[in-house]
């Protein structure tokens, strides 16, 4: 009989045990979750418009505060809501029409890549690219994410055609492969061709949900 | 009293030589292979392991004389995984950059072998001082390996260390030394120049402990 008691005594300590154990852990996660919370969701829509400023080919200050206040007077979501066909740019909160901007996504080599693209007011030059998320291979297909890679996107239009790496080609055509990543580079070229086919009709879209929800 | 007691001591050096989770208990690779392509994100996952590994050292060592055993490994990787969440969080809030290059390899460091391995065979058995000890020079042995391998893993894979171009543009880049199997050689001479020379084997052929 005692020992039968001891024994449910011993059941009883083990799943008390863990209980509290798990509770005890829950909380300290929960807690350090929640005083993190806000900083968390600041950082991620701090990321998104720090591609729209370097997609709309602008210096993305370091300063958070800037990115935001530049953002709340130059940008207009079209259709304004929760997930915007495309960005209004203006060159400053008074200023003129100064670029597209574009959420894109293709297959890459591994995963989707996704590009925030801008283009000029007239839709055929790209004024710059910021890739959000991305899992090529480092050192070969990561390697959209170095600055040149970026910068040398500028300017270019659409029918893009692959030539060597850092070719220095100033056609507007040409888009430079990079060497050894061969899927990424074709992934890179195939999400900037469709974006400049389609981009007409997807703004011209885009604004007539606007004008009819009254929003503009 | 010293400094550091005899106990302790024979503890620090065993994890840094002769006794390291690295290249004598070959532990961790997972890691060791993942992240030490950069050696920003080497040094980021060597702070998160280090973190993790003496505070959950420490806990299951105060934890131990109550934990009853037929649970035990359940409680070990609750609290593992508890540090590792928070090791996350804490990146993700203050250095959204570096989080999102290190990927999933910070919630991987739950299943590094060293944690466990060091919660089981040291902590269980050990008062909590010693046992955090244990943990801090686990996480530095395993850190100053992984940072040297790191190291010329970005030399010769990127021309770079810590982000800063260090070869002209002469240097042609070694792609194969920033991809997996770069890690493998690296890690396979390691282990090989360290136990030739440095450990040497004992009559029987096991390492001198």
């Amino acid at each position: 009989m005692s020992s039968n008691t001891s024994k449910w005594k011993m059941r009883l300590f083990t799943v008390g045990f863990m209980f509290v154990v798990t509770f005890v852990c829950i909380s300290v996660v929960a807690g350090v979750h929640l005083r993190s919370r806000e900083r968390v969701l600041r950082n991620e829509t701090l990321y998104e418009k720090r591609g729209i400023m370097a997609a709309a080919g602008l210096d993305v200050p370091a300063d958070g505060a800037a990115v935001l206040a530049w953002y709340g007077s130059c940008v207009t979501p079209v259709p304004d809501g929760e997930n915007p066909a495309c960005y209004e740019v203006r060159e400053s909160a008074q200023g003129a029409h100064g670029a597209m901007v574009f959420m894109r996504e293709g297959a890459g080599l591994w995963g989707t890549i996704r590009a925030v693209i801008g283009l000029d007011p007239s839709l055929s030059r790209f004024t710059g690219i910021a890739f959000v998320a991305q899992n090529e291979t480092p050192g070969l297909g990561a390697r959209i994410m170095e600055a040149w890679y970026r910068d040398h996107i500028k300017g270019k239009s659409g029918g893009l055609t692959l030539v060597g790496e850092k070719s220095g080609s100033t056609n507007g055509a040409e888009l430079d492969a990079i060497t050894g990543a061969t899927i990424t580079s074709t992934a890179v070229r195939d999400i900037l061709n469709r974006l400049i086919e389609e981009a007409p009709a997807l703004v011209e879209s885009a604004w007539t949900e606007s004008d009819a929800t009254g929003i503009r | 009293m010293p400094l550091v007691s005899g106990k302790a001591k024979k503890v620090i050096l065993g994890n840094l030589g002769s006794d390291n989770p690295v290249f004598v208990q070959v532990l961790g690779i997972c890691s060791t292979l993942a992240v030490t392509n950069a050696v920003k994100n080497t040094v980021v996952m060597c702070l998160g392991l280090i973190f993790t590994l003496s505070l959950s050292n420490l806990t299951v060592s105060l934890l131990r004389k109550w934990m009853p055993s037929r649970i035990r490994m359940m409680v070990e990787v609750l609290i593992i995984a508890t540090y590792v969440i928070i090791v996350d969080i804490v990146l993700k809030a203050y250095y959204p950059d570096i989080w999102r290059q290190l990927g999933p390899y910070v919630g991987l460091i739950i299943t590094n072998c060293i944690i466990m391995g060091r919660a089981e065979a040291f902590a269980l058995s050990n008062p909590p001082g010693l046992s955090f000890v244990d943990g801090v020079s686990a996480g530095v042995g395993y850190s100053y390996v992984l940072l040297v391998i790191a190291v010329f893993r970005e030399l010769l894979g990127a021309g770079s260390i810590w982000g800063v171009q260090l070869l002209g543009e002469w240097w042609e880049n070694w792609a194969i030394m920033v991809m997996a199997p770069g890690a493998f050689f690296m890690m396979a001479l390691f282990i090989w120049i360290v136990k030739g020379l440095i450990i040497k084997p004992d009559a029987d052929g096991k390492g001198t402990s």
